[in-house]
């Protein structure tokens, strides 16, 4: 028969299996250096091993998971304020855009996306992460504590930022 | 690009790696067993280190509670009150490293502030009522036992218990505690304008 150890591992590897993706990219969203984003990635599975025995079943998962998540960002970000990026990097400043292979474009674009979430105000960049994520509304509401009319204006606002940021900010 | 769903898109479509490597699991199993052991190994030695004192403390009053007066039964029972106390606090912030991230981040926040609130206080309030409760218990067990004795004596003795703990206290503050209230306020400041930005429309 499993023990509880071999239990709580296995549940830990289900979750991580099935949100590493999504929790990757929060943090992609969150820091704009990738290095960062990986040490942030590695402090929130942390978290969640450690939170993982508090787990109450009537809880919603993937809330769960998020709540750590972004809570964790925020830590993170208090401890590690030096990080914050400013400067334009030169990766999607390429003149020759046509001639460059699908993947490198997509690459370059991705880029361009994440430097112009790095642009955003902290909390607006954790907001964005999950509207990116395809979170609702209600889940966004109920993973910040941000009431649901607020999140709505908070997020509209944002994604007319984002958009203005991305069409100004020229290659 | 041209909308959020072209964003939205192109956003999910970046390469993330399918697979969680094994390494990831055993870092994350590794730092968590690295961890219980400190803390286990800090616990045991605080522990220690207080039965050692009480022992002490208590073998003390036993061997010569009856060569004294009530200023050495008074003095000795301040300073069991005192380490009490200190282990009381200790615990209270030991439990504050336990955090609670399952909960939505307003009220993360709030908790995180309350925290720091805590911390602020017991550097800037509690400290100095203990130092001063124990410079006043170990003044007057000097006296006391050094009753017998001149009173050049006497007072050589309590200047050095004074200077000795004016010297501690003060030292801390200049090297230590004035570093912790200073970043302390830091994070206090940025949690706040972070709650109040949330709670914006």
């Amino acid at each position: 028969m499993p023990n509880i150890n071999q239990k709580q591992e296995a549940f830990f590897n289900e979750l991580v299996k099935a949100n590493h993706a999504s929790i990757l990219r929060i943090c992609r969203a969150y820091l704009y250096e990738a290095s960062q984003a990986d040490d942030l990635y590695q402090e929130i599975l942390y978290q969640i091993w450690k939170s993982i025995q508090s787990f109450k079943e009537q809880a919603k998962i993937s809330t769960w998971i998020y709540r750590i998540a972004v809570n964790t960002a925020i830590n993170f970000n208090l401890k590690n304020k030096r990080h914050q990026h400013q400067s334009m990097p030169d990766l999607f400043s390429m003149p020759y855009e046509e001639t460059l292979s699908q993947k490198q474009e997509q690459e370059a674009k991705l880029d361009k996306l994440r430097y112009c979430i790095s642009q955003l105000e902290a909390q607006d960049r954790l907001i964005i992460s999950l509207v990116l994520e395809n979170k609702s509304y209600k889940e966004i509401a109920e993973i910040t504590g941000i009431s649901m009319t607020n999140t709505g204006v908070k997020i509209s606002r944002i994604k007319t930022r984002l958009l203005d940021l991305m069409e100004n900010l020229k290659p | 690009m041209n909308s959020f769903e072209d964003i939205q898109k192109n956003w999910l479509s970046q390469p993330v790696n399918d697979v969680v490597q094994p390494t990831e699991i055993q870092f994350v199993q590794n730092k968590w067993q690295k961890q219980q052991r400190k803390v286990l190994l800090a616990n045991l030695a605080m522990s220690f280190g207080f039965l050692i004192a009480l022992i002490t403390i208590g073998w003390v009053f036993f061997a010569f509670r009856h060569q004294y007066r009530w200023p050495f039964e008074v003095s000795i029972a301040v300073i069991y009150c005192l380490l009490i106390i200190f282990l009381i606090v200790s615990w209270r912030s030991y439990g504050f490293k336990k955090e609670s991230l399952e909960v939505s981040s307003v009220d993360f926040i709030h908790y995180q502030i309350s925290k720091l609130h805590w911390q602020r206080k017991v550097l800037t309030t509690y400290v100095w009522i203990y130092c001063v409760l124990l410079w006043l218990a170990l003044s007057l067990y000097t006296v006391e036992i050094t009753r017998r004795a001149s009173i050049l004596f006497t007072l050589t003795a309590l200047g050095i218990t004074t200077a000795y703990l004016t010297g501690i206290a003060l030292w801390s503050w200049f090297r230590k505690t004035k570093k912790q209230l200073r970043q302390i306020d830091e994070i206090i400041y940025d949690l706040k304008q972070l709650h109040d930005s949330l709670n914006k429309t």
